[in-house]
């Protein structure tokens, strides 16, 4: 049986009839069109999925859909603002942080959530901070500097 | 229904159709689960839950999400002037960042920080690590040789028992079918002691451990007067190691004595072979880990 649900997804509000078999990460991409976020593994262990859930990083293929009832949801196409990117999306060009970019949108989440829990982060709270995020790519390195560089700008 | 291989294991990426449920209270929930006798499954952060229903492991008929039951959540806070009260929806994130913790049980904090990440951390919560009961839990073995006892809502009321007898076999517990797990209360520790938990993982985070052990020792006038030690991953359920105990009892911690309790939970201990590691290299390992946590305490 369908259940109604509404989200804040980038500051827009949604209503959605949805299963309840489906998950937040199915909402995003398939009801509201939203493929930022990536689906990997689809199972919790890459990070690919990772989105803001009430301003916390979350892996979006673990939400059953009508448990994100109510939620305020930020998905890497809401983190820029008035044209201009965010400063953790600038400085992963800057640093060519991004190779096939599979990863990357899962990364930038979680690295924005950390930012602002931490606006200058150490790089052990970077590399901590990113363990659950899968890179098959750039060996870490140029994301590990991105988060840094970020971090240092006001 | 889409299906694919993933780790030998069917995997589904969509999931199977259920119900899904929000009880209005406590007894409410446990009705629900009566009524559907043992079709339903209880929903915390759903890291188990959820990941288990896509390898096809479980595949309830009604999802009962127990998450906004004001008396299974809310903050961790003292419980008397002895003991912390850990609510079961608290999530692993919370107990990692929860300054009372931190200052009187810091090794609750040390231990949710050990295990999978920030994302994870963020849904799962404590009680549905306890209540998932993988040999492998994380908050099991600290919890337990912390001497924490678990409250228990069922059918004809609520009971406190000892985390100590809550575990009855891989994914078991005294639970059964209708039971919720609700507060944990933690005992702070007496004057003297202290905690450790030391697991070990092939990889260095996202890794499930191949051993672990949490210790708790007190010692008075240089001498050892009372040892807990519980193994993680190395038995049907957690296991707490008396033999261990006992060989550390009224000895003054030296090296020689911490290897000697180390031995002891090496034999105690009851490991399977599995992808992760063999039952001989397991048996080492808890070598290693009681070795690494006593050393801690006892420095
Ligand atoms: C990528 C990844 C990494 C992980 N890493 C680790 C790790 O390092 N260490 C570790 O120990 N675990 C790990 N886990 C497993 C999992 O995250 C934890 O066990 C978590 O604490 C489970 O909590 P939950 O709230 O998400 O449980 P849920 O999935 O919601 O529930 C788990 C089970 O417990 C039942 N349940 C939940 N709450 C209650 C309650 N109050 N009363 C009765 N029954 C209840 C549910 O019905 C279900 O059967 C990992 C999982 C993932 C996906
Ligand atoms: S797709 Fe969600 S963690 Fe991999
Ligand atoms: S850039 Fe390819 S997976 Fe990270």
């Amino acid at each position: 049986m369908r259940v109604e649900i509404t989200l804040t997804v980038n500051g827009d509000p949604y209503s959605v009839h949805v299963e309840p078999n489906r998950t937040l990460l199915d909402v995003l991409r398939d009801d509201l069109g939203l493929t930022g976020t990536n689906r990997g593994c689809n199972q919790g262990d890459c990070g690919a999925c990772t989105v803001l859930v009430d301003g916390k990083a979350m892996n979006a293929c673990l939400v059953l859909a009508p448990d994100a009832d109510g939620a305020q949801i930020t998905t890497i196409e809401g983190l820029a603002t008035g044209g201009r990117l965010h400063p953790i999306q600038q400085a992963f060009i800057d640093e060519g942080a991004v190779q096939c970019g599979y990863c990357t949108p899962g990364m930038i989440m979680t690295a924005a959530a950390l930012l602002a829990a931490h606006p200058d982060p150490t790089e052990e709270q970077i590399r901590n901070g990113i363990e659950g995020n899968l890179c098959r790519c750039t060996g870490y390195e140029s994301i590990v500097r991105a988060v840094r560089a970020a971090g240092r700008k006001p | 229904m889409r299906r694919r291989w993933e780790r030998g294991k069917v995997f589904r990426s969509v999931l199977p159709h259920f119900e899904y449920v929000r009880p209005r209270s406590v007894k409410d929930a446990i009705r629900i689960l009566a009524r559907y006798r043992g079709e339903a499954a209880l929903l915390a952060g759903g890291t188990d839950l959820v990941v288990r229903m896509k390898m096809d492991r479980a595949a309830p008929r009604a999802i009962v999400d127990i998450k906004r039951l004001a008396p299974l959540g809310g903050p961790v806070k003292p419980s008397g002037r002895s003991a912390i009260a850990i609510p079961p929806l608290t999530t692993l994130a919370e107990i990692a960042s929860s300054a009372l913790l931190k200052r009187r049980l810091p090794v609750l904090p040390a231990t949710a920080l050990l295990m999978a990440s920030p994302q994870v951390r963020n849904r799962a919560t404590v009680g549905g690590n306890l209540a998932n009961a993988a040999p492998s839990a994380d908050m099991a073995p600290p919890l337990m040789a912390l001497g924490a006892r678990v409250r228990i809502h069922t059918r004809g009321g609520v009971k406190t028992i000892p985390l100590e007898q809550f575990f009855t076999g891989p994914g078991e517990t005294v639970l059964g079918v209708t039971g919720i797990l609700g507060t944990i209360t933690v005992p702070l520790l007496p004057r003297g002691a202290r905690a450790s938990y030391q697991a070990y993982t092939v990889r260095e985070a996202m890794d499930l451990s191949i051993a672990s052990a949490a210790v708790r020792v007190q010692k008075k006038a240089g001498k050892v007067v009372s040892a807990c030690i519980v193994l993680g991953a190395v038995a049907p359920t957690p296991l707490r190691v008396p033999e261990a105990e006992e060989a550390l009892t009224g000895t003054r911690g030296t090296a020689g004595d911490i290897d000697a309790a180390a031995e002891a939970a090496s034999r105690a201990s009851m490991p399977i072979t599995d992808v992760r590691a063999t039952e001989g290299y397991r048996r080492d390992i808890v070598r290693v880990v009681v070795r690494r946590a006593l050393s801690e305490v006892l420095s």
